[in-house]
């Protein structure tokens, strides 16, 4: 894959890896950070990347993998606890938390890292369900049962409040 | 069925994650819609938020790799952006040289592409100005602060002037 290959077809999903990252790592600045690893990983792979059949698929598993192994490293350090929460560095980000999209996103950050990678993948990203299963590794099926929990958490919490 | 009966047995396929992409399409226009039932309000957010995140993108500039305009743009570069730029290849311990190989290390890896450097050392410097606006902000707030006391001191002053007038004149406050 050439520069200009490079640019554009890799450099496109920039705005996908970094929902992506930021889903998982639940930071912004940690997300941005990937982003840049991500890239330029794939920079050092990039003569391997033309044989891949399914390019977006790959670059959204790799982008999982690695938020994942950030996320070890760092409970590794103690630095994150289990029940990861997201957390808005920018301290004004605090006052349009009353915003209702905001309050979802809060909701949605406080399931399981699976399920609201799966959550977004489908109903953020609009993947198929057998593209979700690649990324994750997972059977078709366990992306159902994985989807329809947080689905289920999320309507009880809305139900609730 | 009615349309509210059609959306209610969507909705429940949609928790249950049984519903197809077509399905899920056709919730997402009813809720985009302006025709949205009372009992289906509660939902709306859900979606909207769906729609907000798909909006979002990433926030620094990723600058495309351009072979020929390296150089152009090394020439062209303001002064402040240069002496960042220069700060974070220091900071991160780099250019060393080997012979006369040149390479650059980033999180610990070797570098030799030229390109990828400065791809990467353009996102950082977008980064660092990025950081700098924003840590700008508790600053402005001060001197805001700042103003809005230099008023309270003026009354401060009145006050002291007062003061001594009386004690002049043997009024005790």
């Amino acid at each position: 894959m050439n520069t200009n290959q490079f640019n554009n077809e890799i450099l496109k999903h920039a705005d996908k890896i970094y929902r992506l990252a930021k889903s998982i790592l639940c930071d912004e600045h940690a997300a941005q950070d990937a982003v840049q690893d991500l890239n330029l990983k794939l920079w050092e792979k990039r003569d391997k990347l033309d044989g891949i059949e399914n390019i977006t698929g790959f670059i959204l598993r790799s982008t999982r993998n690695l938020c994942l192994d950030k996320l070890r490293q760092k409970h590794d350090e103690n630095v994150l606890s289990d029940d990861l929460e997201y957390t808005e560095s920018d301290p004004y980000m605090k006052l349009e938390k009353k915003d209702m999209a905001t309050r979802i996103t809060i909701l949605i950050n406080r399931l399981p890292e699976l399920q609201r990678t799966i959550m977004r993948m489908r109903d953020v990203e609009e993947l198929e369900f057998n593209e979700i299963a690649e990324i994750t590794s997972l059977t078709e099926n366990a992306v159902r049962v994985n989807l329809s929990r947080a689905r289920q958490k999320i309507r009880e919490q809305l139900l609730a409040n | 069925m009615n349309r509210i009966e059609k959306i209610n047995k969507l909705l429940d396929l949609y928790f249950a994650g049984d519903t197809t992409t077509e399905q899920e399409q056709e919730l997402k226009k009813y809720f985009a819609s302006e025709n949205i039932a009372a009992e289906h309000k509660i939902y709306q957010q859900l979606f909207d938020a769906f729609e907000t995140e798909k909006s979002e993108k990433y926030p620094d500039s990723l600058p495309k790799i351009k072979p020929s305009a390296i150089r152009k743009k090394i020439f062209v570069m303001p002064l402040i952006s240069t002496v960042i730029a220069a700060s974070i290849l220091m900071l991160i311990g780099i250019f060393q040289t080997e012979r006369f190989d040149s390479y650059v290390i980033i999180n610990g890896k070797r570098i030799n592409d030229k390109e990828l450097a400065l791809h990467i050392a353009q996102a950082k410097i977008s980064k660092v100005s990025e950081s700098l606006k924003s840590g700008m902000k508790p600053i402005n707030s001060m001197n805001v602060l700042h103003e809005s006391m230099e008023s309270l001191q003026k009354v401060k002053n009145i006050k002291n002037k007062m003061k001594n007038t009386f004690n002049k004149v043997h009024i005790k406050l």
